[in-house]
């Protein structure tokens, strides 16, 4: 009785493995974690880094499929009412094997400032992920090729992420993140759900010195999360919602 | 030429082609800051030299390869100095990883008994060339005098009778073949004897000298891990096919051995490169750097007489050097070398005499508790006057003072798990004109490392501070992972902050086997972002070039080769490099500038075994 439960537990981690939706909240989209994703999902999120001057992050994002191959569709956009830089992005990932995938993210960039001309450019970004049983290892180049709006102003990054199932109910995840614009960033999370219809994740950044938390409900189809991170130069609120869809 | 060649192609194809992806993967976790063509030479040295692990005196090279860790090699020696072997193969049923061994394998072995030696013919020729676009400057305007093509030639064969051959040629970017009026560029000829008589080797040629802890003299490869220091003399003169243009010497070395008690008598002349000091480069593309070739003589004639016997060690080495550079009279240097084990108690240290007037020391006591704990403590002081050319490892400790004391401790937690701890104060003799006269600091480091055949997981901290100075804090991190039987991956994160300044770099590398274990292609990764201090980034191992270099700035490295076993004795390789800077318009400067903030780099190779 008690091999079957266990076994039932690993059958839902593994399951819950793959359905990480807390992936989807991260500060960067890797095209791979399209491979986890058996339904379409609709999703959006808004993070608040200012009231005063209006400045956020916010993003508008559909993950489905189309002739049996997973697409990412999103509208990213930063900033504040004189200050819009805008992002389109289209997504697709393939299976190299049954443990590793590569993915690619094309993106369309717009800059809107008030009083000066709109610029635009173009860049793409690859994913590799490589899943085993109780843990995934992520890749992820943001702007090889460093595409710019004038000269060197669209971010580059190199994004190292890994995410270890300790059971079906806890997780920790690594980042390891280095940037043109902001240097190295090493952060960390761990992610404790509850019965699958409450989570909590403590995030914390240790270069630089930044930490928050997490709180996630789940309704049938519906996930909601709502967060609060201390970062060095402002306090940010944020909430997301999660919608995935009947494929039927 | 064509002739021989033909003969060449028709030679038995019997050896494989030897890679050093597994030895150059292992140093990776270790000190990857010394990976370069001079191990890649001491391996393939030793790969036609193989060590004979019956013969006592031979034994303590294992050493030199740089493969093994501290314990491992006790374990060996101790093994092999009790018994005689049969077969390497013995060395299984030591407490020694089976990785460990596999990475020494090729550089042993065991004679057989009542086997006539036999001199089979080995060679090897190794072709490469490495070339870039965008051209430099130097190459636009015509101010190299040599094509923009890196060549890279060298030959290894061995002859009748104990005689075997090297020949290394290298030229780089920008520079001729020839010089006009002034021979070759970088060229090292080799000849070298070994024999099983009194007279046990001579060597001609490009050669390394190391002698005692390299107080005066210690020019040959070694890895000193600084997170535990730890270096044992082995041999006195070694030839080297490396292309270095500085550190070796050039002549002839004897070696006898009567009994216990080795005798090497060794010269060298030759010519150094620079104009007020040596210029270490070795980069002479146009007429006016061709002005500081080869300026100043330099003369040294040397005996070194050692004793080994059962744990006891003792050896004095008398000098005469002569440098224009320095002063035309002649220096007379004697090292003073003593080592004696007792049990767990390892005591060894060398005095250095100038000139019966300046002198150098240093020494040093290791106590092992257990094969899971060892400790070193090593003193080292010296004037500031004693010969230091061609300072040997330890000066890069100490910050290069002249006074230190340094102390370490290393433990086995279990079978993965490892800890070592060193610290390092150390104080300037040398009196300097601003504040402060004396400088002095102290650098702590740590580190701790998982190993499991899976997996492999280091983490280094080191802190640095000098008087006067801006703190220095380095955090290394290093992880690796058998993805699958074919397919590697490993990520460095380097993080140096000094002071208010923040410097890193995170790097990934991909190492991809067919499963024929014929075709091999690498992929890496690197962005980086400084401000004050460069970061060193190493791309992943590709024959014969080792692309290895340090960063600063804003920008990413990528890197991809293919390496083709094409049959058991013929290999090939091509790598492309590419670097990016998001930081500046142009890279470099004079006639080293190019024209674009990225450039790529071409390599290939081509080497046969026969």
């Amino acid at each position: 009785m008690m091999k079957l439960i266990q076994l039932t537990c690993v059958f839902i981690g593994i399951f819950a493995h793959a359905q990480n939706t807390e992936n989807l909240l991260k500060n960067h989209f890797n095209p791979t974690l399209l491979q986890g994703f058996d339904r379409n999902v609709v999703y959006s999120h808004v993070i608040i880094l200012n009231r005063e001057f209006g400045l956020h992050n916010s993003k508008i994002a559909s993950i489905f499929k189309l002739q049996d191959r997973a697409f990412h569709l999103a509208y990213h956009q930063y900033g504040y009412e004189h200050f819009k830089e805008s992002k389109y992005s289209i997504s697709t990932a393939q299976n190299l094997n049954s443990k590793m995938n590569l993915g690619v993210n094309l993106n369309f960039h717009h800059l809107g400032i008030t009083d000066t001309e709109n610029l635009k450019a173009l860049s793409f970004d690859i994913g590799y992920s490589y899943k085993s049983e109780k843990y995934e290892i992520r890749l992820f180049l943001e702007n090889p090729l460093n595409n710019y709006y004038i000269e060197s102003d669209l971010e580059s990054r190199f994004i190292i992420s890994g995410e270890y199932y300790w059971n079906s109910n806890l997780f920790s995840g690594v980042q390891l993140e280095e940037s043109i614009h902001n240097g190295l960033r090493i952060s960390h999370q761990l992610g404790y759900s509850y019965k699958d219809y409450l989570s909590l994740s403590i995030l914390q950044s240790l270069h630089p010195l930044e930490y928050g938390f997490r709180l996630g409900f789940k309704k049938e189809r519906f996930q909601l999360y709502s967060q609060y991170q201390k970062l060095t130069w402002t306090n940010s609120t944020g909430f997301a919602l999660i919608y995935q869809l009947n494929n039927d | 030429m064509t002739r021989f060649f033909f003969i060449l192609l028709l030679v038995n194809l019997s050896c494989i082609a030897q890679d050093f992806t597994r030895q150059w993967i292992y140093l990776e976790t270790i000190e990857e800051q010394k990976l370069n063509a001079d191990i890649v030479d001491v391996w393939e040295y030793y790969i036609q030299n193989p060590i004979n692990l019956n013969d006592s005196t031979e034994l303590y090279r294992i050493r030199e390869l740089n493969l093994l860790s501290e314990k491992d090699l006790n374990l060996i020696t101790s093994h092999c100095q009790s018994q005689q072997l049969i077969s390497i193969y013995q060395l299984q049923t030591l407490d020694i990883n089976i990785e460990a061994l596999k990475r020494i394998k090729y550089f042993i072995y065991i004679p057989i008994k009542n086997k006539p030696i036999t001199t089979a013919n080995k060679s090897t020729v190794y072709l490469g060339l490495q070339f870039q676009t965008p051209q430099r400057n130097g190459t636009i305007n015509k101010a190299y005098i040599g094509s923009p093509i890196k060549t890279h030639l060298r030959y290894r064969t061995t002859l009748k009778k104990g005689w075997r051959l090297g020949l290394n040629w290298e030229k780089d970017l920008g520079e001729p073949i020839w010089y006009q009026n002034d021979g070759a560029n970088n060229i090292a000829l080799n000849l070298t004897y070994k024999g099983k008589g009194k007279l046990r080797e001579v060597l001609l040629g490009k050669y390394d000298i190391s002698i005692g802890e390299g107080l005066l003299f210690g020019t040959s490869y070694r890895i000193n891990n600084p997170y535990f220091l730890s270096y044992k003399p082995t041999s006195i003169a070694k030839l080297t096919l490396s292309s270095k243009e500085y550190n070796y010497f050039e002549g002839a070395t004897a070696q006898w051995r009567i009994r216990n008690t080795n005798i090497n008598v060794f010269t060298s002349h030759r010519n150094l490169n620079g104009n007020s000091s040596i210029d270490k480069t070795g980069l002479f593309r146009t007429k006016k750097e061709m002005e500081n070739r080869k300026t100043f003589k330099e003369n040294i004639i040397g005996v070194q007489i050692g004793r080994h016997h059962k744990q006891n060690t003792f050896s004095w080495a008398g000098i005469v050097y002569n440098s224009e550079l320095y002063t035309a009279k002649n220096r007379f240097l004697q090292s003073f070398y003593a080592s004696k084990s007792y049990y767990n108690i390892t005591y060894s240290g060398e005095f250095a005499l100038q000139d019966l007037d300046d002198w150098a020391i240093l020494q040093k006591l290791n106590i092992s508790v257990s094969d899971n704990s060892l400790f070193t403590v090593q003193f080292r002081s010296r004037k500031d006057s004693v010969f230091n050319e061609y300072k040997s490892d330890y000066c890069s400790f100490s910050n290069g003072y002249e006074n230190g004391v340094y102390y370490a401790f290393q433990h086995n937690l279990n079978e993965k798990w490892q800890f070592r701890l060193a610290f390092d104060d150390f104080k300037s003799n040398s009196a300097k004109i601003t504040e402060p006269h004396y400088p002095k600091g102290n650098k702590i480091l740590s580190e701790i490392l998982r190993q499991s055949e899976q997996r492999k997981f280091t983490v280094q901290f080191l802190y640095k501070n000098i008087e006067n100075s801006e703190q220095i804090n380095k955090l290394r991190f290093f992880y690796q992972e058998e993805l699958s039987d074919r397919i590697r991956w490993n990520t460095k994160l380097n993080l140096i902050k000094e002071g208010e300044n923040t410097n890193s770099s995170l790097q990934s590398n991909f190492y991809w086997n067919s499963l024929n274990e014929k075709n091999k292609v690498n992929f890496s990764f690197c962005l980086f972002n400084t401000e004050s201090e460069s970061i060193y980034c190493q791309a992943p191992y590709f024959y014969g070039s080792y692309n290895s270099r340090f960063l600063s700035g804003k920008g990413n490295t990528a890197s991809l080769s293919f390496q083709k076993k094409i049959d058991r004795s013929l290999k090939a390789g091509i790598q492309i490099t590419q670097i990016n800077y998001y930081d500046r318009e142009v890279i470099g400067t004079g006639n080293e500038m190019i024209d674009s903030n990225s450039k790529i780099e071409f390599s290939v190779y081509l080497n046969w075994k026969y």
